[in-house]
């Protein structure tokens, strides 16, 4: 009877997945089983559309590449492999030549640099339906900005590809670290979101922790140590000897800024008299308010992309665990409840997952859940990872490892949110506390 | 006896494009979207290119379901150029096809 039940069972299946065989009616059939493999795509070096521009097109060339493969999402086809290329920028596909090569999207693109000023255009082809995707884009700007067209060109790839927004032309800050550990010189830098580009923002006199990008990432929060207690500073990015920092009664501690989503607001935790809670300052007026008062230290404030909540670190329950409330202070809900200690929170920008830092049985992890808790993943194990960031998307996170040892060294690091794609962010010194700006304009 | 007949060339055309169906550029597991997608096979099974369409998504945002119907395509092309290999003497059932491209099981795993 069993047997008999689940053979009509699986029969109805079959008739459900294949549909009636009337004519004239479609055959429906769903499809559970694909692959999951790097797309391969081509990219012929684009071609310099006027003389003395050879150098700037391979550069460009090879940073869109180095864009897309570093996703870890497409795969390049080298060129050795290459049947035809095109005559030139617009001229007709041999997308035979692409498909037998397997390539699923084709780049080109063409540099024309005059003087000081380069101009970048490209067309994206999806090889086996033998049409453009998109219709073709073009960048102009100075020939010190061409990294920037470069990432703008992946960055419309990506996005037509993914359907979802880029990450390539944006920028990091992050905290620069040099000498023993004992003994760590630490200064804020800025680059490009691929390591490149290093600015010093700070000098190394001053202890300096936890710098967070404005939204518009034309500002700087951070916790500075110069007047030998943690205070809260603004920093200018134009122009970095402009700071402006947070009142702070003496005696007060106050770190682990954030800004709100409008930038006009900053979530932080206060400690004073032992007891550390999180309040919020109005910049423009300086007013404050004080969103949680426990005997508990809370700590490491992060808002809802939409601003209408906040989550956070606290030992309330005896463990540091992470709770989400109101952006105006209320009663706290704890989301964490798996072993281990729970850490450093940070919102996605797509609001629908919450990335961690979790130590434990002495390791640490980067993880992610969902904002009621739910669905847990760690991304990474070591001995040190802390510190996630997300990239403008939502899809890539970035964060801090040290090594293990007296000797042990800092660097930046980035994985993908399924975790993926495990990658060392090439900095020229060590590095931790990184925060991912938005895309640049 | 036809539906069997049905179920092992519909579950071999079934295979054949889950080969080509690759969903690493845009494959995230915390939301995958199924698509529909309608086209047309000619007599020797092979896709018209020009009658895919997307008939339907469970994406929130178009570009997210543009995405996953761009991966449905890609499939539907690359493995058929060749054909599917369907028996032509039942080409009034599998000359229109309406395929659901599900991730779910995927993202699962």
């Amino acid at each position: 009877m069993t047997k008999l039940m689940t053979f009509l069972a699986a029969m109805m299946i079959a008739f459900t997945a294949i549909g009636p065989a009337q004519a004239q009616e479609p055959l429906r059939l769903t499809l559970r089983d694909g692959v999951i493999e790097a797309l391969p795509f081509a990219l012929p070096s684009f071609q310099a559309e006027v003389a003395g521009s050879e150098q700037m097109a391979a550069d460009i060339s090879r940073v869109v590449a180095e864009d897309l493969n570093g996703t870890g999402l497409f795969r390049q086809i080298p060129s050795s492999a290459f049947i035809s290329t095109p005559a030139g920028f617009g001229s007709p596909i041999a997308f035979a030549d692409w498909r037998a090569i397997n390539a699923q999207a084709l780049v080109t693109g063409a540099v024309a640099v005059n003087g000081t000023q380069v101009t970048v255009k490209f067309r994206l082809y999806d090889v086996f339906s033998g049409a453009e995707m998109g219709e073709g884009l073009q960048f102009a700007g100075t020939t010190d900005g061409w990294r920037r067209m470069a990432h703008k060109v992946s960055d419309a790839v990506y996005s037509r590809i993914t359907g979802e927004a880029g990450y390539f032309d944006s920028r990091v800050v992050f905290v620069a670290e040099t000498g023993p550990k004992d003994n760590r010189a630490k200064r804020l830098a800025i680059m490009d979101y691929d390591g490149a580009n290093v600015q010093y923002l700070t000098d190394s006199s001053t202890i300096v922790l936890a710098p967070r990008f404005s939204p518009t990432g034309d500002r700087i929060l951070y916790t500075s140590y110069a007047s030998g207690f943690p205070r809260i500073n603004v920093l200018d990015v134009s122009n970095p000897q402009g700071r402006q920092q947070l009142a702070t009664a003496d005696g007060e501690m106050a770190f682990s800024p954030r800004f709100s989503r409008d930038g006009r607001q900053v979530i932080y935790s206060l400690a004073n008299g032992g007891n550390t809670d999180i309040y919020r300052t109005d910049l423009a007026t300086g007013q404050n308010t004080r969103l949680t008062n426990t005997p508990a230290i809370e700590t490491a404030p992060s808002f809802s992309p939409d601003g209408s909540q906040i989550v956070f670190e606290s030992d309330r329950s005896g463990t540091q665990q992470l709770y989400i409330m109101p952006a105006g202070g209320g009663e706290p809900q704890r989301i964490s409840f798996g072993n281990g200690r729970y850490g450093t929170p940070v919102w996605s920008p797509r609001g629908d997952l919450i990335a961690f830092t979790k130590q434990e049985s002495g390791r640490f992890h980067i993880g992610v859940m969902r904002t009621d808790g739910s669905e847990e993943r760690l991304l990474t194990s070591s001995f040190l990872d802390e510190g996630p960031t997300w990239a403008p998307n939502g899809r890539v996170i970035m964060f801090g490892r040290e090594t293990q040892g007296s000797d042990g060294t800092t660097s930046l690091y980035s994985v993908d949110i399924t975790g993926r794609n495990l990658r060392r962010v090439t900095t020229p010194q060590g590095g931790s506390d990184p925060s991912w700006g938005p895309l640049q304009r | 006896m036809i539906a069997q007949d049905i179920s092992d060339w519909g579950a071999g055309f079934r295979a054949q494009i889950g080969q080509c169906w690759n969903l690493s550029a845009i494959f995230d597991d915390i939301t995958p979207v199924i698509v529909t997608v309608g086209f047309e096979l000619d007599a020797q099974a092979r896709p018209i290119t020009d009658s895919i369409t997307l008939l339907g998504h469970n994406g929130t945002q178009a570009s997210e379901a543009d995405a996953y119907f761009a991966a449905a395509r890609r499939a539907i092309v690359r493995c058929g150029s060749a054909g599917y290999g369907l028996p032509p003497e039942l080409y009034d059932q599998w000359r229109h096809v309406e395929l659901t491209f599900d991730p779910n099981q995927m993202a699962r795993r």
